[in-house]
């Protein structure tokens, strides 16, 4: 846990080259997206369905991790699972939170890893809250729908159930990816970050 | 000189019969999954699905089609009967059990609307020969780095699939996940996770060296003109999106 500190003058550095980002962002596609299928092998109940996109954003940055969201989810919507692009609003939601975060330096050590985490599920239960209410009348077939009927029948509204259910389940998911998503940088090879000098690393202590 | 019993191969002019104009292809498809959303009544819905899946089988992605109806509706559509059918006992905006059928009907109705709509998007897209794809995305207004991206990620993702599985393989191959409880695996996620990523960019590197040598996107692009597309099936592609369009427009609007 100890020797995570950033450089606090660590210099800009310049962007990845356009080709090495347009290179990068399928790959975060087919990360995002194979993880899930790699999950569903081993019976684990994450979903692991935004680690490519934000290791895509703490790479290469912002807009690619936002192109890495969206495109993720529609092609998901198509070859995996028909729910995941109406969800493409909560991994923009993601990409711009871990792009905040990770500009503050919000994954420079391991507890600080967890309160971004924890924060990130926060904001995906309020992002994701509407539409499966909407969309979806309360139920998406996870795990946590079944947490939503326990609360709807002790009496709570659609909204308020759909809502809780999202803050019980998705704290606890994107903590996990967040961990999982710095512990995987941090174990990049240096030579291999060297291909992505992006200031967001640096600001992180990874790959310095 | 070829025997009348073999099978011809299919002329240029047959194969475009099967090629609407790539505009028509998703204009059709988003008025198809608008007029889902807007029908009410669940006896079209149910015929609607039924046409969709029964197109779906003859574009040959019906394998597809199903494992997704098993693996994402069939969990969905147990959930929301047992949500509005059982716990709430009525449809939004009515006194819990007040309505069981209309519970029941509205938790189908959620259902059916998404199975017409992923059925319909399947057939806009995956229908597409993966060698048309560049093309018809490219007339659709999808051109330069996006293209390329979204062509490779289509063509990255059972690759990738297959990597993961294969490091899968290898671990218990070599008796390093010898833990199959429910929190050994967890635990070896992470470890799970790290060859795959450093081979995900390893391959980015390769791969972005390749296309700058290639001239990918230029290629990509310059391959836009080369398919031909029908007039008749353009229309009857559109006709039937049209008609049910309008439809689910006026019932909707009339109330």
């Amino acid at each position: 846990m100890s020797g995570l500190q950033a450089s606090p003058s660590a210099a800009p550095q310049p962007p990845a080259s356009k080709q090495l980002t347009l290179a990068l962002i399928p790959l975060g596609i087919a990360l995002n997206l194979a993880l899930g299928t790699f999950i569903h092998a081993i019976r684990a109940p994450v979903y692991l369905d935004e680690v490519g996109t934000a290791c895509v954003v703490m790479l290469v940055g912002l807009r690619a991790g936002i192109v890495v969201g969206v495109l993720s989810f529609l092609i998901g919507g198509l070859i995996t699972n028909p729910v995941l692009p109406w969800f493409i609003g909560t991994q923009i939601a993601v990409a711009v939170y871990v792009y905040l975060v990770g500009k503050r330096g919000g994954y420079r050590s391991w507890w600080r890893a967890v309160l971004a985490g924890i924060g990130l599920g926060v904001v995906a239960g309020i992002v994701s809250a509407p539409v499966i209410v909407y969309l979806f009348g309360g139920v998406t077939g996870s795990g946590s729908s079944f947490l939503t009927a326990f609360l709807l029948a002790s009496g709570k509204s659609m909204l308020q159930s759909v809502f809780l259910s999202g803050l019980a389940a998705e704290p606890l998911d994107k903590t996990l990816q967040t961990l999982l998503m710095v512990y995987l940088l941090r174990g990049l090879p240096k030579g291999l970050l060297k291909h992505f000098p992006n200031s967001l690393l640096s600001k992180n202590g990874i790959g310095v | 000189m070829e025997s009348a019993s073999e099978p011809q191969p299919v002329s240029f002019d047959q194969k475009e019969m099967l090629r609407p104009y790539p505009i028509i292809r998703m204009l059709s498809g988003a008025l198809g999954i608008l007029a889902g959303f807007w029908t009410s009544d669940i006896r079209i819905l149910f015929t609607a699905a039924l046409a969709v899946s029964a197109l779906v089988v003859v574009a040959g992605i019906g394998r597809r089609y199903a494992a997704l109806c098993l693996k994402v509706f069939l969990p969905l559509s147990l959930g929301l009967l047992l949500v509005w059918g059982g716990i709430m006992g009525a449809p939004p905006g009515t006194p819990i059990g007040a309505d069981r059928i209309g519970g029941l009907t509205f938790a189908m109705l959620v259902v059916l609307r998404l199975l017409v709509a992923s059925g319909i998007s399947q057939l806009c897209i995956l229908a597409i020969p993966s060698h048309e794809l560049p093309q018809v995305l490219s007339v659709c207004g999808i051109k330069g780095d996006l293209l390329a991206s979204v062509v490779a990620a289509f063509a990255l993702v059972p690759e990738l699939e297959l990597r993961t599985q294969q490091v899968l393989t290898a671990r218990y191959a070599r008796g390093l996940s010898k833990n199959r409880s429910f929190f050994g695996l967890m635990a070896h996620i992470p470890l799970l996770l790290r060859p795959v990523l450093t081979w995900t960019l390893r391959s980015s590197i390769h791969r972005s060296e390749l296309w700058s040598q290639r001239r990918l996107i230029e290629r990509l692009e310059a391959r836009s003109s080369d398919l031909r597309w029908s007039r008749l099936a353009s229309i009857v592609w559109l006709i039937p999106a049209c008609a049910w369009f309008a439809y689910a427009a006026l019932a909707r609007f009339q109330g």
